[in-house]
């Protein structure tokens, strides 16, 4: 586990046992990452918002039951976001463009998260463009393997094939394999 | 693609049916290095995005939600007033910085909307902000009304003042104007059974 996960883990221990300023800490540290998570799903500034406050309501509320030993801090934060952003999504509340959602690599650098993020950055606008959309489809709309195959008109297969190729290759950019 | 292996990536990215992604999380839960290997793709994933970055608005929300917010000294007499708990009641507080939560009436009155529990099923819910120098116009009550001011100083036309802390209770078929005295908003949470009568029209919930 890095230092930025240390801490990160630390922060969450600490909400547990009550401290609202190990929130803000953790807030700072990660609500850039979800924002924009939030954004590239439900493309709505407010609503995205709203996500953002209530994950991180959620995750406060549920911080004795982080585990470090199951992934890390930012990663569970995610998991929750992209499950509610894709919620919202769903329940129709959010209009969106069917189609090409999803396939351009958004260049709104407003802040580095961190050195994992940037390089996981610059590995997915190095993917090529069959692959990146297979990824930005599956992550951000939501769709299963036989979705995405039917909506680009390719065999299940190779949408598989470019999905494992694709995060396999983003997943070699983060520092300290776990 | 048979061996479970080859499926985490798709596991991570959400693709897998649900029959696949069963028997994944199965296999996962018995096998500490396979449940890593899925830690580190849905790691990956969760770095896809380009980061963007928030309001200021937000965070103060958030504060205000866990109970570390600027108005956090009214929260256990919101929750009385409006018959919820004390945490939905910090909730409640966080609208305040939220600008999406304001009715913006004009004339500089502003409103939000909530539902309060059980004993306030039948009341007008919510937070009422008029800005410094503005007028909430005369008005009659047609039931019993609450409020708590948490902002400001208010001043009504008989010329009584009141301030942060400070509780107005109006009775049923009473009538007055309020205005805002001072440089700040006053912001008031109010709980009112039945709604008001404006101008001789009746004005209740989100419309009022």
């Amino acid at each position: 586990m890095g230092d930025d996960d240390a801490e990160d883990a630390a922060l969450v221990a600490a909400m547990a046992a009550g401290d609202r300023t190990a929130l803000a800490s953790l807030y700072e540290r990660h609500a850039g990452l979800l924002l924009g998570l939030a954004l590239k799903i439900v493309r709505e500034r407010r609503e995205a918002e709203d996500l953002l406050h209530d994950v991180f309501l959620e995750a406060w509320r549920q911080a004795r039951h982080f585990d470090p030993k199951r992934g890390r801090v930012r990663t569970w934060l995610a998991i929750r976001m992209r499950s509610r952003a894709l919620d919202l999504q769903k329940s129709a509340r959010v209009s969106r463009n069917a189609g090409d959602a999803g396939l351009e690599v958004v260049a709104d650098e407003a802040e580095v998260v961190s050195p994992d993020h940037a390089r996981v950055r610059t590995a997915l606008a190095s993917l090529g463009d069959d692959q990146r959309r297979v990824v930005e489809l599956a992550y951000f709309e939501g769709l299963s393997c036989s979705e995405i195959a039917e909506r680009i008109a390719i065999p299940i297969g190779t949408v598989k094939s470019r999905l494992a190729a694709g995060l396999g290759k983003l997943r070699e950019h983060i520092g300290g394999k776990r | 693609m048979s061996d479970v292996r080859d499926l985490l990536p798709l596991h991570a990215l959400g693709a897998l049916d649900a029959d696949e992604a069963k028997l994944v999380e199965k296999a996962v839960a018995a096998d500490p290095a396979l449940a890593a290997e899925l830690a580190a793709y849905r790691d990956a994933a969760s770095l896809i995005a380009a980061p963007v970055a928030p309001p200021p608005n937000v965070k103060l929300r958030l504060m205000a939600s866990i109970g570390a917010g600027r108005y956090e000294r009214f929260s256990d007499r919101l929750a009385k007033l409006f018959d919820v708990t004390v945490d939905k009641a910090r909730e409640f507080l966080g609208l305040i910085d939220r600008p999406g939560s304001w009715d913006e009436r004009g004339a500089g009155i502003g409103l939000v909307h909530f539902d309060g529990g059980p004993a306030c099923a039948a009341a007008d819910c919510g937070f009422v902000r008029i800005d410094p120098g503005c007028m909430f116009p005369w008005h009659k009550h047609l039931g019993e009304e609450t409020s708590v001011i948490v902002q400001g100083h208010l001043v009504d036309n008989s010329g009584r003042h009141f301030h942060p802390g400070d509780e107005y209770l109006a009775s049923e078929t009473s009538e007055h104007a309020i205005r805002a005295e001072g440089d700040e908003p006053v912001i008031f949470a109010v709980r009112a059974f039945n709604g008001i009568e404006v101008g001789g029209q009746p004005h209740r919930g989100r419309g009022r």
